[in-house]
């Protein structure tokens, strides 16, 4: 079992899924949150080192200029094996939702 | 282009470097040059600019070419670059995303990479130190009046040692603390405070007013050379004036190198000197005398520096000097067959050397016994 991933990690897998360059990695990062999560270069650049050092992504395209990257199969495991957590923690605090909603019925 | 020059913010002070070049762009000042201890900063229209200092982790080679990329594309230029330090800025606005999120593990890794650069400065500091003062314990055994003459150098080259031995520890105590913050999920800064400035502050001044106080006083007490008077001032033996013997301006020695001047210099505060040079004529007996008299300002300083003169003698061992009780000198030395002599009273001091005519003991201990007349009248 591999530990939970941070938050900037996560999303850049998301955004990998289709092949991207740094730049574009980071509006698409932002598209995909609706603007709550911004990630800087500094951040960007450690985890694509991370993350090709550990196999999870690739590149795709070096122009010298900017490198593309994509992921890979490894990295689309880890992202699934991420998303199904994630999912798992918000079934298991759904009930939170209904109190909340019990709650507000009772109040009105 | 108008440019100004500010001293470089320490590395560890990353985030207060960065605000104190926003503050300079602000009123004008566009950091255009990093130091390794001035920063060179070009006149501009003032700006709101934001600064970034980014270091290259990966055993001190440049930062990678993607990254600045990355960077210049999120809107960070890089502006300066020294060493493993690099300072990016940008525009002030919303739009331009921080450089680092809180909780990455990648500002951990670098301010670990600059702990570990500041733990090798205190290796180095030690090692520096001790290298320093095996080097001042030969010196004085060897010559404690050059090192005395050194003194208004060496005083501030120790308190600017200091200065980087505070700046360093200081330094590597604020990355344990800012290290220890990021843990805590806070933004790992430090500030250099009072309590940072205020050692280097009062440390910058003393040196500064040693070199001010030592230089002048240095200046003021060197004369350079001058023509010997036919007169001593006191201090030092005119030797023509002695029974049977008279000046000699034409000895053979006079081609050989500059004879019958005095010289004065000093070391503040411990000593003036006077340094002569006298030809003389005994008969046949061709000889030139040195003198070099040491004023002390301290009675204390005569025994260790008449101990050093005699084991830094220009001709014998420090064995060979032989102690000899002469009235009106509290310590005197001559080399038997040989041609030095040391004596001290009082605050004075004299090492003297007689060449050419190779000189008998009697006229060594006739010095000496001359000496100690002229120091008491």
């Amino acid at each position: 079992m591999t530990a939970p991933m941070t938050e900037a990690m996560y999303y850049v897998l998301l955004a990998l899924v289709r092949p991207a360059h740094g730049y574009a990695m980071m509006q698409q990062i932002r598209r995909l949150s609706r603007q709550r999560v911004i990630i800087g270069p500094g951040t960007l650049y450690g985890i694509l080192s991370r993350m090709r050092a550990d196999g999870w992504i690739s590149m795709e395209e070096d122009d010298g200029r900017r490198k593309t990257y994509a992921i890979t199969q490894q990295g689309r495991e880890a992202l699934l094996a991420e998303y199904r957590r994630l999912q798992s923690q918000l079934a298991d605090g759904a009930f939170l939702m209904e109190e909340d909603e019990n709650h507000e019925t009772d109040m009105a | 282009m108008k440019r100004t020059w500010r001293k470089t913010p320490p590395q560890w002070a990353m985030a207060d470097a960065a605000a104190y070049y926003a503050a300079m762009a602000a009123k004008g000042w566009i950091l255009e040059k990093v130091g390794i201890h001035w920063d060179r900063y070009r006149r501009a229209e003032p700006q709101q600019l934001q600064f970034w200092v980014e270091l290259s982790l990966d055993g001190g080679a440049e930062l990678p070419e993607e990254q600045i990329q990355l960077y210049d594309e999120s809107g960070w230029t890089l502006m300066a670059q020294k060493g493993q330090m690099y300072v990016f800025a940008a525009q002030l606005s919303a739009q331009t995303p921080e450089p680092y999120a809180v909780d990455d593990p990648q500002q951990d890794r670098m301010l670990r990479c600059v702990q570990r650069n500041y733990r090798n400065g205190i290796i180095s500091i030690v090692v520096m130190l001790l290298l320093a003062g095996a080097w001042v314990v030969t010196v004085h055994r060897a010559s404690l009046p050059k090192l005395l003459m050194g003194c208004w150098l060496l005083i501030p080259w120790l308190l600017w040692i200091l200065c980087s031995v505070w700046d360093t520890v200081y330094g590597f105590g604020a990355l344990t603390r800012m290290r220890a913050k990021l843990k805590r999920g806070e933004r790992p800064e430090a500030k250099r405070r009072l309590g940072y400035r205020l050692p280097l502050r009062v440390m910058s001044v003393l040196a500064a007013l040693c070199l001010l106080i030592g230089g002048a006083a240095w200046i003021s007490a060197w004369r350079g050379r001058e023509p010997l008077p036919a007169q001593s001032n006191g201090d030092y033996l005119i030797v023509s004036q002695l029974s049977g013997q008279r000046r000699d301006e034409k000895s053979v020695y006079a081609g050989m190198f500059e004879v019958n001047y005095v010289e004065q210099a000093g070391a503040f505060p411990f000593y003036r000197a006077y340094q002569t040079c006298e030809g003389t004529k005994e008969g046949e007996k061709e000889r030139v005398i040195f003198q070099d008299v040491y004023i002390l300002r301290w009675h204390g300083l005569a025994g260790a520096m008449a101990d050093s003169l005699r084991n830094n003698g220009m001709f014998a061992k420090a064995e060979a000097y032989v102690p000899v009780e002469i009235d009106g000198l509290d310590q005197a030395w001559y080399v038997p067959g040989g041609m030095e002599y040391v004596a001290a009273a009082g605050n004075r001091l004299v090492y003297g050397t007689v060449t050419g005519t190779r000189p008998d003991d009697a006229f060594l201990l006739t010095l000496l016994r001359e000496t100690a007349k002229l120091w008491n009248p």
